[in-house]
């Protein structure tokens, strides 16, 4: 198991942000945490990545790969998040470096925890960009003279730069407009894929997720109410909150019938597979 | 002699404006035209750097346009001491993306609402007492519940709450032109639904409020747009009605916004 939380709970003073939340991540496997604003989903992130608020209380459990992440000092942390673990938030503006270029930003983990020559790590940073789809000239530039697309693929090259185990993405596609959200989602699903890593994807927005995720978590205020293949939670959602998240996203959402174009000019998820927990990415049934 | 229905509310011809100088300058708005009547409802729809933002603020005086004009029930908008410029701050509202900042957060509800009448009480001739009634009345067509809210802060409530309060305080000087920008984009898809139907019984009340919004995503605006104008790096791509844009988009920027809002 890549990620395994157990009856986690997180307390803010008298509060309980998180009560009871319990989740799987396999190896390999794309999962979603989905939930409205307030949920508790990014306060499940920060205990994940070990970056909880001071004066934050988590108690219960978080393995990676069956270690024990509760607890853990902060400089095992660190290690841990920058060779194994890869993350890309919300912002890209604000989670880039803004005193750094690109090329410097993205060969920063390899430097703080890798050895590597400096031309070994050139060499993986130029290739690191290619997978993005930033070309060549942008690597000198500053964040700030990037596009919100662009700073998101800076991130995320960042972020598999070391050939993380794990990929922790908070709302990744939240600040970026509709064309540029589709495209940074099958970007980083590709990605994910291609380097057998697993995905831990947080959002409150079914259509996102079900492009990126195929077994999803419902949250709702601070508990795991529903889970399930994404697919089954979209067609027959059990639980009042997820029902209302899943009409929002289809209201929310252009029906084929409504629009005159042709089937070629959409964006397509990638084909339909089968989910299943103990065969992640349903190969199976290929 | 010509109804007052024939002159649009407001009126954009051929505005075109760059920003820096030098081998730096870019063109932000090329020539965009543009009309809105009393009433009706517009999206300015694009992805991010596609020049709606600077349109929507060019549109209420706030920006200056290099060449072409703005006029505002016929009156030309050109610079602050313009009869046109007067008359537009006088009569129009905006509701910005981020309700957290742009409410402030050491005022409770109803004095951020009742602030718009505040400053204007003395031309307006309203009593504080006025004031507050106004502002109850606008907490109640935003859909929340005015005992409730009245003294509640910003930071207590969630963001489709506080982006409610930010319409209440548009709403509350009983606007002729309403401007939103990306007013959904900050919240989650259920608040996104709870803010449309706020937007869609503030259009049934006050059905002479004009309105203009906008946004990236498609699937908001065929809720709310009477019309659909796509700006596309600073130019008009497109522009009709909602129904015949999303039916039959005539450009392929406008089919790849469509694509991108569709399952």
């Amino acid at each position: 198991m890549s990620l395994h939380i157990d009856n986690l709970r997180v307390q803010l003073g008298d509060v309980f942000v998180v009560r009871s939340a319990g989740l799987e991540v396999g190896v390999g496997q794309r999962v979603g945490l989905i939930g409205p604003s307030g949920s508790g989903k990014s306060m499940i992130t920060k205990a994940v990545l070990g970056m909880l608020p001071p004066g934050a209380r988590a108690s219960g459990s978080i393995r990676f790969f069956g270690q024990e992440l509760l607890g853990l000092d902060e400089r095992a942390m660190a290690d841990l998040r920058g060779s194994y673990i890869g993350t890309v938030f919300q912002n890209p503006g604000a989670s880039l470096n803004p005193v750094l270029t690109v090329a410097r930003q993205v060969e920063l983990p390899l430097r703080l925890h890798y050895r590597l020559s400096r031309a070994e790590r050139r060499e993986r940073v130029a290739d690191m960009l290619a997978r993005v789809g930033l070309t060549a000239d942008l690597a000198g530039k500053y964040p700030g003279q990037l596009s919100g697309g662009q700073q998101q693929r800076v991130a995320m090259a960042t972020a598999l730069v070391t050939a993380p185990k794990l990929i922790v993405a908070d709302e990744p596609t939240t600040a970026l407009d509709s064309i540029t959200q589709r495209q940074i989602i099958d970007l980083l699903v590709r990605l994910v894929d291609d380097t057998g890593a697993s995905l831990f994807f947080i959002t409150h927005d079914f259509t996102v997720l079900e492009r990126a995720c195929r077994y999803s978590y419902v949250l709702d205020q601070g508990r795991v109410v529903e889970h399930g293949p994404t697919d089954r939670l979209l067609a027959a959602p059990r639980e009042p909150l997820t029902r209302r998240l899943v009409e929002a996203a289809d209201a929310l959402t252009l029906r084929a019938e409504d629009s005159g174009i042709s089937e070629d000019h959409r964006l397509r998820p990638e084909p339909f597979l089968q989910p299943s927990l103990h065969d992640p990415r349903g190969r199976g049934n290929e | 002699m010509m109804g007052s229905e024939a002159m649009p509310l407001l009126l954009g011809r051929d505005i075109s404006k760059s920003f820096g100088r030098g081998r730096g300058r870019r063109a932000a708005l090329t020539q965009v035209s543009l009309s809105l009547q009393s009433g009706e409802c517009l999206a300015l729809v694009g992805g991010s750097g596609s020049g709606k933002t600077t349109l929507s603020r060019i549109l209420l005086g706030l920006e200056s346009h290099d060449t072409g004009s703005v006029l505002y029930r016929g009156q030309e908008v050109d610079g602050r001491r313009s009869a046109g410029y007067r008359a537009l701050r006088r009569e129009s509202a905006l509701v910005f993306q981020n309700p957290f900042a742009s409410l402030d957060p050491r005022w409770p509800a109803l004095r951020s609402i009742g602030e718009p009448l505040r400053i204007q009480a003395r031309r307006l001739g309203l009593s504080e007492g006025q004031i507050r009634r106004r502002s109850l009345e606008a907490l109640e067509q935003v859909g929340l519940e005015p005992a409730s809210f009245a003294g509640r802060y910003p930071a207590d409530c969630s963001g489709g709450q506080a982006q409610r309060l930010a319409v209440a305080r548009a709403i509350v000087s009983q606007p002729k032109l309403l401007v939103a920008d990306e007013p959904m984009s900050s919240l989650d898809v259920s608040a996104r639904l709870g803010l449309l139907d706020t937007f869609r019984s503030i259009r049934a009340l006050r059905p002479q409020t004009a309105i203009v919004m906008v946004s990236h995503d498609l699937g908001v605006v065929q809720h709310m747009a009477d019309r659909i104008l796509v700006l596309q790096e600073g130019r008009v791509a497109e522009e009709g009605p909602t129904g015949r844009v999303l039916a039959q988009p005539s450009c392929p920027y406008t089919r790849s916004l469509i694509a991108a809002a569709s399952r």
